[in-house]
């Protein structure tokens, strides 16, 4: 079984990108697809938020056996990020999504991780660590592995390994509740081994960030590395499935 | 096929399992690579980096008894006796130059670099330009190097047509706005390893400029170099479009 865990959509208003999507991911054998649309210009508006997930909502009822839906939100919005969350379980969200809007450790967080731990779905949350600087409320692996302390119980997914690969498997290492995603342009030699040496296979979950990344470029770092086969199996789509709780 | 983006060595920041010629092979033997043109990766922070060119030689010479590495010397063309460099490192078997301008502190269109590039294609060498070797946002917090300014290179490219020149290492909106502002030049290409999106990457290149002028690039050892593989082996493009970026584009620029 074949699942990227994280991708996006984009500007997709008339359908064509998913339908490029679709049919570029099936001809590479690919399941299913988890989608989310993060915001990243702007903090303070619900109705931008609204919009991405109307968009991601609406392509996942095109394709229902194909796409995944996390829904979208900006903790700092108070109730109406909660109400978002909400509605989009309404409509087949299977997880939530988080960007730069709010450090995952920021007070407001706190109903929305609650909200993940009650409804025993994962909480993905954008990570990276730059050496050029975050943005100013971009969340760091470190906060990752505090949130973790803090929250056994939640199924926290820690984006792209945090960009700098090495320092975020160091921070969430001994914090057996974060996962963590190899989404995205990075692909340095030996880190998916590394990764599993250090967190076990069970951690470690496979995702492109397409549209801004490559299918093929980024399926091969896990496919065509020193993984045993049942590792690979994991990390490829099975870890996703249970914890999307999908058949 | 023929990777056009290889290192050998270690590298200051960060250490790796492979950093000779005989693991470097065996990784190319598994990834199902032929040939690859290969520098120093230590000569990229060497402030002299000739001393780490004679250290590659002998990797080379001694383990790879059947032609696999492609050797290219990496100079830096301000540094006083570059052009003793170069004529040394083309008795010592080196057949292409290797340039890394903001690593050594100098612009690939002033005179010097100018210069290097014009006797390094006088004796009808190949010269590889790379924008940068590894993802800005994870350098080394005391060594943070930006990537080159395109316009740079093309320039230089303007100035010296009869040269050879690889651009290395640009990224998903370097490398086709370099292929663009280059069209009417036949002797200049890009490697594509710092192609990683977005989706159907190649297929969008190649519809845009074709494929007579890009090549195979893997970025080894920092790479996994199955990933620079399957974005254009896998890619929904024509064989003979495959077969040109792989491995017979580079046959061309070696002369092989």
């Amino acid at each position: 079984m074949l699942i990227d865990f994280h991708a996006h959509v984009h500007d997709d208003d008339d359908g064509r990108y998913s339908d490029m999507l679709v049919k570029e991911a099936r001809r590479i054998g690919i399941d299913y697809v988890c989608i989310s649309e993060p915001v990243t210009h702007s903090r303070d508006s619900l109705a931008v938020v609204r919009s991405q997930n109307d968009l991601v909502f609406r392509t996942y009822e095109r394709y229902p056996d194909f796409f995944v839906p996390l829904v979208y939100t900006h903790a700092n919005l108070g109730q109406a990020a909660l109400d978002e969350v909400q509605k989009g379980f309404d409509r087949g969200a299977r997880g939530i999504k988080m960007e730069v809007a709010t450090l995952i450790t920021d007070k407001c967080v706190e109903p929305i991780i609650e909200e993940a731990i009650a409804r025993d779905v994962p909480l993905m949350q954008h990570t990276w660590h730059k050496i050029t600087g975050n943005y100013p409320f971009e969340t760091d692996a470190v906060h990752c592995a505090e949130i973790g302390r803090r929250y056994p119980e939640l199924k926290l997914v820690m984006a792209h390994i945090s960009g700098d690969n090495r320092w975020g498997i160091r921070a969430i290492r001994d914090v057996p509740s974060v996962y963590t995603d190899c989404s995205g342009s990075i692909a340095d030699y030996g880190h998916i081994e590394y990764c599993v040496e250090q967190l076990g296979a069970d951690r470690l979950l496979w995702g492109t960030d397409v549209r801004g990344a490559d299918y093929l470029y980024t399926l091969a770092k896990v496919r065509d590395s020193h993984l045993i086969d049942e590792d690979k199996a994991k990390v490829l789509g099975l870890n996703a499935a249970k914890l999307l709780h999908l058949e | 096929m023929i990777d056009f983006c290889c290192d050998i060595g270690n590298y200051a920041f960060r250490e790796w399992p492979v950093n000779d010629a005989p693991a470097t092979m065996e990784l190319m033997a598994d990834a199902g690579i032929d040939h690859a043109v290969v520098g120093s990766i230590d000569a990229i922070t060497y402030v002299s980096p000739h001393s780490a060119n004679e250290d590659l030689i002998g990797d080379v010479d001694i383990n790879d008894r059947h032609g696999r590495l492609i050797p290219y010397t990496v100079l830096s063309p301000v540094y006083p006796g570059v052009e003793d460099d170069m004529e040394d490192s083309k008795d010592l078997g080196f057949q292409g130059l290797k340039l890394y301008p903001n690593y050594h502190g100098y612009r690939v269109d002033d005179p010097p670099a100018l210069r290097l590039i014009e006797m390094a294609a006088s004796w009808g060498w190949p010269v590889i330009v790379t924008v940068r070797i590894e993802d800005e946002r994870h350098h080394h917090p005391l060594m943070k190097v930006g990537p080159v300014a395109l316009d740079s290179i093309i320039w230089a490219a303007r100035q010296l047509p009869e040269a050879t020149i690889i651009l290395s290492a640009g990224n998903s909106r370097e490398t086709p706005r370099f292929l663009e502002q280059t069209r009417d030049l036949p002797n200049v290409y890009a490697e594509l390893s710092y192609v990683k999106g977005p989706m159907r990457a190649l297929e969008t290149l190649v519809d845009r400029f074709g494929s007579e002028r890009m090549l195979l690039g893997t970025h080894m050892p920092f790479v996994y170099p199955g990933c620079g593989i399957a974005k254009i082996a896998e890619a929904n493009i024509p064989d003979e479009a495959k077969q040109n970026i792989l491995e017979s584009n580079a046959k061309r620029v070696l002369g092989l």
